[in-house]
């Protein structure tokens, strides 16, 4: 009599959590390995633009630095300068007023004071050169 | 119930993955923007000459006009000083 209670079972009828808990396992590191293989092409994706980028910087820097060294050290000065006597000019001579204008380089008549200056503020400081590895 | 070992090992993989993607996603966003900051620095310089340039052309046209603007651009160097003396328009030569 007994004997019918202690038959041993299959495992999973034996305990039903086991196989939810196999399934459930098998189920989390599938999705573990399709977010890696995702992590990766991203990876990959970062790692290409960064090289591409940094190509593009190497070859830019030095002459953009040059460059922009030269204009703050030369070029800009100049161009004030040569902006504030056309403006006292333009003050004197109403007759350039519409080449003021055309640069916006308006003087209010009322105070003398110009009311927007001609050229952009120099620019600030070149970034610096990317790093080599 | 049994330990298995490997969704631990997957998400060690995946924590190095995703720090990976940070590091590389920090680089390239810090390139990218040296890289527009010099282009639009450059940007700037070319448009003052630009704008420098015309401005200058537009003060020689009106200096034909009115030779009282004279002194300003000989000042610059954008037209050749008069001195009054035929000598002295020479160009000098070094």
């Amino acid at each position: 009599m007994d004997s019918f209670d202690n038959k041993p079972s299959s495992p999973a009828e034996a305990n039903p959590l086991q196989a939810q808990y196999d399934a459930l396992q098998h189920m989390v590191v599938s999705i573990l390995i399709l977010v890696i293989v995702i992590s990766g092409t991203l990876n990959i994706y970062f790692l290409r633009q960064w090289r591409t980028v940094s190509k593009d910087l190497a070859a830019v820097s030095p002459q953009a630095t040059k460059m922009i060294a030269d204009y703050q050290k030369t070029s800009a000065p100049a161009m004030n300068d040569f902006v504030k006597k056309i403006i006292e000019f333009g003050r004197t001579h109403p007759d350039f007023a519409p080449v003021l204008t055309k640069y916006n380089l308006q003087v209010d008549t009322s105070t003398g004071a110009t009311v927007s200056p001609p050229a952009s503020p120099a620019p600030t400081a070149p970034a610096p050169a990317p790093k080599k590895k | 119930m049994k330990n298995n070992p490997l969704p631990r090992v997957l998400l060690g993989v995946l924590l190095v993955s995703a720090l990976a993607s940070v590091v590389l996603c920090w680089l390239y966003i810090s390139n990218t923007r040296q890289l527009r900051t010099l282009q639009g620095q450059l940007n700037i310089i070319n448009n003052n000459r630009t704008v420098m340039a015309t401005l200058a052309n537009d003060a020689l046209e009106y200096s034909k006009k009115n030779p009282a603007i004279d002194p300003i651009l000989e000042s610059v160097g954008l037209k050749p000083a008069k001195t009054g003396t035929p000598a002295a328009t020479k160009p000098a030569t070094k």
